[in-house]
């Protein structure tokens, strides 16, 4: 099986703080990773090095066995947890944008997740809640034929429905030749999509492995096993 | 690269239709008073005109600090581009951006004025020299810029928070400007040949300053897109 991701011994420091303490953490092809941890544990971090947004201090990252940069941008799909968009966009400027800057953007899929999602393409970004803001990220995200998509917190805010409405459309475009990177708090509303999940405290990978394998082998549930771990 | 200046444009066209209409507006209202203010109309026209130019020099600066600073740039560096198409699209931006504030000024101060001004600039000015003009104006705009840009990055590098960030580029800006200027002093010293052209005015060059300031140029620029690439943590 192909590796999509491979970090090693990755770093990062800002300052006198140790985000990250050394990461080593790989993913293949075809599976979603759970990459669990609480606040300040260095998710982000991890995230935004994919991503390419963020240098690290050491460390090697690779994806599709190159250095992030300006081809790993083109095959990774990054949601942020930050509100991106321009101010003066409608939904439909920001279909527009993805689509003139990706090339495996699919226009045609976009507008069906924002009919599953029941958004208004005229609608304007500011007049949006911050839950369909999320749905709207996510459409945008999922719409486009990545081999790396990279979810920061998209559970983020949302209520109970809208986050089962966001799962299923994870589930539902999720193909078995890209792979994805999850972070969350909501560990049990999301913990059943997981293949693999690893456990990150304090900028060092804590545990992992194949999600039912530590089910079976811990007797626990991954959220379980999560305020097992972080208690 | 042109999909980035498409929306940047897009993003501006609130500003520059508010700054051209303010334009138009205040010199209607200066026509309407030409026959009781001698000298002074036309003069108030130019101070609105600089001070549109301003304006929209300033806002030529909140593109790169827009991105470096807020939350927007998870849109722009998450995108499948190089430093240089960032950098290159950021400064083609500001110049059509200052140029269609600098057009409407123009044009409106010749209405204002009869084409008085404008006629008598252009007597006896020739096609090269014209060229020249249009040239300088480019250079002044985009060298201009990118060394501001250099030091608004070096400034994001190197101070992490966005008020101290801020303050360090203007601190960094300032030195390097002393540095840049006393350099380029020292060389027109060391190298006195010039270039003069006769024409309306006299246009005085020293080769070697000039030649320094587009090597520095191209210095900042290929360090400022090698930083926006490799260097920026948002």
């Amino acid at each position: 099986m192909d590796t999509i991701l491979k970090a090693e011994e990755l770093q990062k420091s800002y300052f006198n703080k140790k985000a990250l303490q050394g990461v080593n953490l790989t993913i293949q092809q075809g599976k979603i990773v759970g990459l669990l941890g609480p606040n300040g544990s260095g998710k982000t971090t991890f995230l935004k090095i994919a991503a390419g947004i963020l240098h690290p201090s050491s460390g090697t990252i690779l994806i599709d066995g190159q250095e992030p940069g300006v081809y790993t941008k083109s095959i990774v799909s990054y949601l942020p947890d930050t509100e991106y968009f321009f101010k003066w966009m409608k939904i439909k400027d920001a279909v527009q944008y993805f689509k003139d800057f990706y090339t495996d953007f699919d226009e045609r899929k976009a507008f069906e997740l924002l009919e599953f999602m029941k958004l208004d393409v005229n609608s304007s970004i500011k007049s949006l809640s911050k839950g369909m803001k999320e749905k709207l990220k996510l459409t945008l995200v999922l719409a486009r034929k990545a081999k790396l998509y990279i979810l920061d917190e998209p559970l983020g805010g949302v209520d109970p429905t809208a986050r089962e409405k966001i799962l299923d459309a994870i589930i539902n475009n999720f193909s078995g030749n890209s792979s994805m990177i999850i972070t969350t708090h909501l560990v049990n509303d999301i913990e059943r999509i997981f293949d693999d999940v690893a456990f990150i405290n304090d900028g060092v990978i804590v545990l992992q492995g194949n999600a039912e394998e530590l089910r079976q082998s811990k007797n626990k549930s991954i959220d379980e096993l999560y305020r097992e771990v972080f208690q | 690269m042109l999909n980035l200046i498409k929306y940047e444009i897009r993003g501006k066209l609130l500003t520059i239709l508010g700054i051209c209409l303010t334009v138009i507006i205040g010199n209607l209202f200066l026509m309407t008073k030409v026959s009781s203010g001698g000298i002074g109309i036309p003069l108030l026209s130019t101070v609105l005109g600089i001070g549109a130019l301003i304006v929209i020099s300033i806002s030529t600066l909140t593109i790169m600090s827009d991105y470096l600073y807020d939350d927007q740039g998870y849109l722009l560096f998450t995108l499948p581009q190089s430093g240089v198409s960032i950098l290159a699209s950021r400064l083609i931006t500001a110049v059509i951006q200052i140029s269609i504030v600098g057009i409407v000024s123009l044009a409106m101060f010749c209405l204002l004025d009869q084409g008085r001004t404008w006629n008598a600039m252009l007597q006896g000015a020739t096609l090269p020299e014209m060229l020249y003009s249009i040239l300088m104006y480019l250079w002044t705009i985009v060298s201009t810029l990118t060394f501001i840009y250099f030091c608004m990055v070096i400034g994001r590098i190197a101070l992490k928070g966005k008020k101290i960030g801020k303050i360090g580029s203007f601190i960094i800006f300032f030195i390097l400007s002393i540095v840049r200027n006393g350099l380029a002093f020292l060389i027109a010293n060391f190298f006195p040949q010039i270039v003069q052209f006769d024409s309306v005015t006299t246009v005085t060059m020293n080769i070697g300053s000039t030649l320094f300031d587009v090597m520095i140029f191209g210095l900042l620029f290929m360090a400022t897109s090698y930083l926006l690439e490799h260097k920026v943590d948002l």
